[in-house]
């Protein structure tokens, strides 16, 4: 009889295979020049002599020397490139067409995209809203289970994210979900451990299927669907979008977090983000700062935090903690787990409406 | 006293980070010439961008990870590229057969694995840097952690 190692074994020779083998690697970081530094080894003005250099080299990287040649152009490329899951688009493409959850109907048809079932449930599926639960859109299907630990709820298409609400997750869920093949996927809904004890595992929770003959391609606003499971310790929120088969999974998630999730007065906001830990072999990289930019505006302080996320690649997209204090000026934050990451300052402005007065980040 | 000037920026942006982004770049490519290389570029790339970027250490970061991924697709189609992986000094027969599995990892989740147990980073940090979400970056966590554990002697 063959024994598996654990996921904590696993994990532990993962960790320790990395550290050994980036050890092949000698950089001294502290000797280095940046670039535009009069470094030796990475002068901009050099660019163009690297690039032929790298031509005329089999250890040539192709795009490396058309991203000198043509600059800004390749990196905008490369940002766009990013989120290849098209994440931001879809969210983006569901809040415009749907803007209040209530108001819009939907029309994606009757046949949900995948083939979901709980095995766990003791009774469903049952047509409506869970326990609780928001009623559904005008259009919108809603089924739920009823398992021992709480409800697992279904609706097609999602409802859109909110500009404010609860934050909306568990940490009993999101670590167990696993696809065996390109068409089946199971979520796992994991016990809440007590202190010193490892996770265990009961068997799937939920499993989602591909549907074997698929749907024609639904209008953009029903190509996401919402899942929400009810643990023991709190409640899951996840969108679900049909991926091709060759993504090796059947279905992929989107994020459906409200973008502010807690409000606060204080007397004084936090006006810096907490430095970048690094890696515990360098130093860290220092905070950005970004001052006012009156045309990223909007009629409520929260579009203007909306406009700022939508012109940075890379930043929290959810979860922030709007910090009003007294003197009416408002801080959009967020908190990455070793404190305050992203801070937003949305001010008045002279028309009456709110702009950005300016953003600090980690960096990291 | 005199705020920093830009090149001074940039310069401890690039002595904080050269060192731990040609490591990654290793990791994901297998090659230390090839990783220098490309940890070299995403902070050219970076001076190009300085003015527009707002996180520098996670701008180089982001674009190392996509020129990895792309080089390693090129590589996948020139056998003279994928060759460049370095002879390596045998270590413990654990951590030979880990990395074994590890570089034999789909792209997508040998990028996570690292960026996850090498770089120390949480789910939504990864999830900005590969462009999804944070629940599909713990799924492919999940999903290679299956496949080594499947694996592993």
């Amino acid at each position: 009889m063959s024994h598996r190692p654990s996921r904590h074994v696993v994990e532990d020779r993962v960790r320790a295979t990395l550290r050994e083998r980036s050890n092949d690697v000698q950089v001294d970081g502290r000797a280095a020049q940046a670039p535009g530094t009069a470094s030796p080894r990475l002068d901009p003005m050099d660019a163009p002599e690297r690039v032929e250099r790298r031509r005329g080299s089999r250890r040539s990287v192709a795009i490396a020397a058309v991203g000198i040649a043509a600059g800004s152009a390749i990196v905008v490329a490369t940002a766009t490139t990013l989120a290849p899951d098209g994440d931001t688009a879809d969210r983006a493409a569901v809040t415009a067409t749907s803007p209040s959850t209530t108001a819009v109907p939907f029309d994606c048809g009757t046949a949900l995209p995948i083939a979901l079932r709980v095995p766990s449930a003791t009774r469903g599926p049952i047509d409506g809203p869970a326990p609780g639960a928001p009623p559904a859109s005008e259009g919108q299907l809603v089924t739920h289970w009823l398992r021992a630990d709480g409800p697992v709820e279904l609706r097609w298409p999602a409802s859109p994210p909110l500009p404010f609400g609860p934050k909306t997750s568990s940490a009993s869920v999101v670590d167990a979900m696993t696809a065996s093949s390109p068409d089946h996927m199971e979520i796992d809904v994991m016990r809440t451990p007590a202190p010193g004890e490892m996770a265990t595992w009961t068997g799937a929770d939920v499993v989602v299927d591909r549907v074997p003959a698929p749907v024609a391609t639904p209008p953009l606003q029903c190509d996401v669907m919402q899942l929400t499971i009810v643990t023991t310790d709190g409640q899951w929120l996840a969108g679900l979008r049909v991926t091709p088969p060759e993504q090796g999974m059947p279905v992929e998630t989107v994020d459906l977090q409200p973008t502010v999730v807690e409000r606060r007065a204080v007397d004084t906001a936090p006006d810096v983000a907490v430095r970048c830990e690094g890696d515990g072999r360098s130093a860290r990289p220092p905070n950005r700062s970004r001052g006012p930019e009156p045309s990223v505006r909007g009629d409520e302080p929260v579009d203007v935090l909306t406009q700022y996320i939508a012109r940075t690649p890379g930043t929290a997209r959810s979860g922030y903690i709007e910090m009003t204090e007294p003197d009416g000026s408002i801080t959009y934050a967020s908190d990455s787990g070793r404190g305050w990451s992203v801070l937003v300052f949305v001010g008045r402005d002279a028309a009456g409406g709110w702009s950005l007065q300016g953003s600090n980040t980690s960096g990291c | 006293m005199t705020a920093p000037s830009r090149e001074e920026l940039l310069d401890d942006v690039y002595r904080s980070r050269v060192a731990a982004m040609t490591r990654l770049a290793y990791l994901m490519t297998g090659s230390a010439a090839v990783a220098e290389e490309l940890a070299n570029e995403a902070f050219l790339r970076l001076h190009e961008r300085w003015d527009v970027v707002d996180e520098p250490a996670a701008y180089v970061r982001t674009v190392l990870v996509n020129l990895c991924l792309r080089w390693r697709r090129r590589a996948a189609t020139r056998p003279d590229e994928s060759r460049r992986a370095d002879e390596l000094v045998a270590s413990p027969p654990d951590i030979d057969e880990t990395w074994r599995l590890i570089q034999e990892l789909p792209d997508p989740l040998r990028i996570v694995l690292v960026l996850r147990y090498y770089e120390d980073l949480p789910a939504t940090d990864i999830a900005a840097i590969v462009g999804c979400s944070p629940t599909t970056v713990r799924t492919r966590i999940h999903r290679a952690l299956n496949r080594l554990r499947k694996d592993m002697r």
